[in-house]
């Protein structure tokens, strides 16, 4: 299969945590842990040289490929060269891939799972970096799953490793452990009370990170908020994990209370909001991208809270994926200027909302 | 020029960076500095690398000399790493080290860092498999250790839920396996 028909292969397939159904995933849309890995003999990807760049690839594409054999997970392999930015942009709408990935340096590829699940970056800021996604909330079952995969990794690859520092990283903000365990949320509910403010400085404080659906520098469109350690050195990853899984455990709770209290006392108010959303998704002919995420955003909430018997959250969260540009260019099989988009983002809603 | 935040001490820190063509700048004291680098929203945007990396310049600074510097101009790090050639002043510009080795190279520069990133600066957590590879003693010592830490933690679970006795086995247990520790780091 050619890197091509491997990303057509991709998009027909669905991703497992949109599509499965997880703990509190009327909130929390996915769990993700990541490790980053350095091979001790190597320099970091911003200094090794283009030839040691391909080696610790195909070092590291090699290892994948026994575990990919022993432990009976079908994998896809990307080398970043041999693909086209608009499937580097589809990889990236999936969250397989960081936004440095869309320019990638020599050397730069990605191995996953066919699932989506489990997957490794190569030469993006550091040699590897190792995720697992989940859907809803399930921190500790994904530590379980990353821990047996690194092991296996670190049973041929030599990473580096210091006593006293831990995971030597390319940049010393993710030293120690090398890890970064987030949860990305909806919280309509704390948006629409006026409290998300409140609520987000309040996780700052407690020395965790929110960033928005696409991580660093995006925007917290749609209400997506994804919370993250910040701190990776002078804690173990359980009580990392632990300190965010009690943090994560009272946002839920607060978004629940916003919303039964919306639905008590601003019930037509919220009826409004999410009816609206849900005209404008079925009837238009034209739909931006921002325009669709907020009306979408309106929706998954009325679906979370029982206004539509019929339509399936699964189907709401993969709108989300579907709508962003790549995605939309890999449905109609051709490149498209912005007003295409918005035509074909717009059919698309009406297609599988009125159906 | 006072600090821009607590507009009490004098500023000593001094970020620019260009947006759209346009300088902007911020101006810190060294403690407003400190702590706006952990939560960084007024410093979004702003090179962060440099203003961890100049506080804990300054305070290793300090601490050699044992007073604060007279000096105001730029300093100049020409320190470079033995082992890759990645310079001081590269680290500085994008926050990026150049191979496992710099850590050492610049362990003074990274150690004033760590404080203002992270909770602590002692690794505890995983240990890689291969870590001690080639040193069968070491490799085993490694896996020894990882099985207590599991052990210790099925140990509070019980006592947690009053199951002493079953805490007590436990407890014999990773006692036998520290011995076993102790005897392979003695042999050679």
């Amino acid at each position: 299969m050619t890197p091509s028909e491997a990303i057509n292969d991709l998009f027909k397939q669905k991703v497992c945590w949109l599509s499965d159904s997880g703990p509190d995933d009327d909130i929390a849309i996915s769990s993700r842990i990541r490790f980053a890995r350095n091979l001790s003999d190597y320099d970091f990807p911003i200094q090794a040289a283009d030839a040691a760049l391909c080696e610790i690839r195909d070092q590291v594409l090699d290892c994948m490929r026994h575990i990919s054999v022993s432990e009976k997970i079908p994998v896809r392999e990307f080398p970043m060269d041999e693909i086209s930015v608009l499937d580097r942009k589809f990889l990236m709408e999936r969250h397989l891939i960081s936004r440095e990935f869309v320019n990638p340096r020599n050397g730069a590829a990605l191995v996953t799972s066919r699932e989506q699940g489990t997957f490794v970056m190569i030469n993006e800021e550091d040699h590897l970096r190792i995720q697992v996604l989940a859907p809803g909330f399930q921190l500790n079952s994904l530590w379980d799953r990353i821990d047996h995969l690194d092991d296996l990794l670190s049973e041929s690859l030599q990473f580096a490793y210091d006593k006293r520092l831990g995971y030597l990283t390319a940049c010393p903000t993710n030293l120690g452990t090398a890890m970064r365990a987030s949860v990305m949320l909806h919280l309509p509910g704390l948006a629409l009370t006026n409290q998300i403010e409140t609520c987000v400085q309040a996780i700052g404080k407690l020395g965790l990170t929110v960033r928005g659906l696409f991580g660093e520098g995006s925007k917290n469109q749609g209400n997506f908020y994804q919370i993250s350690n910040q701190s990776s050195l002078g804690e173990s990853e359980q009580e990392i994990i632990r300190r965010l899984s009690a943090i994560i455990g009272q946002i839920i709770t607060n978004e629940k209370k916003a919303r039964s209290l919306l639905l008590a006392s601003k019930r037509s108010f919220l009826l409004n909001h999410v009816s609206r959303a849900y005209g404008l998704l079925r009837h238009s002919y034209l739909i931006s991208g921002s325009e669709a995420l907020e009306a979408l955003s309106a929706l998954r909430l009325g679906v979370d809270m029982g206004m539509f018997q019929e339509l399936k959250i699964h189907t709401v969260n993969e709108l989300f994926l579907l709508v962003q540009r790549a995605h939309l260019q890999k449905y109609s099989e051709r490149e498209l200027d912005q007003n295409e988009r918005d035509e074909v983002r717009a059919s698309l809603l009406r297609e599988k909302l009125n159906s | 020029m006072l600090c821009q935040k607590c507009h009490k001490n004098e500023a000593t820190i001094h970020v620019q960076k260009i947006e759209d063509g346009k300088v902007k700048s911020l101006h810190l004291c060294e403690s407003c500095a400190a702590k706006h680098s952990v939560d960084a929203a007024d410093l979004q945007g702003f090179n962060l690398a440099e203003v961890l990396f100049d506080i804990a310049g300054k305070v290793a600074k300090e601490i050699n000399s044992g007073s604060e510097s007279e000096e105001d101009a730029e300093p100049v790090f020409e320190e470079v790493c033995p082992h890759c050639g990645w310079s001081l002043e590269k680290f500085r510009k994008t926050g990026y080290l150049g191979c496992p080795e710099c850590y050492q190279a610049f362990d003074t520069q990274i150690d004033g860092m760590l404080k203002n990133i992270h909770r602590g600066d002692h690794h505890i957590g995983k240990i890689p498999v291969s870590a001690g590879a080639g040193q069968k003693h070491s490799h085993e010592a490694v896996l020894l250790k990882r099985e207590i830490e599991r052990l210790r933690k099925e140990q509070e679970e019980k006592i947690r839920r009053e199951e002493y006795e079953d805490a007590a086995v436990l407890r014999d247990r990773i006692q036998e396996l520290e011995q076993k520790i102790r005897q392979l780091e003695v042999q050679p």
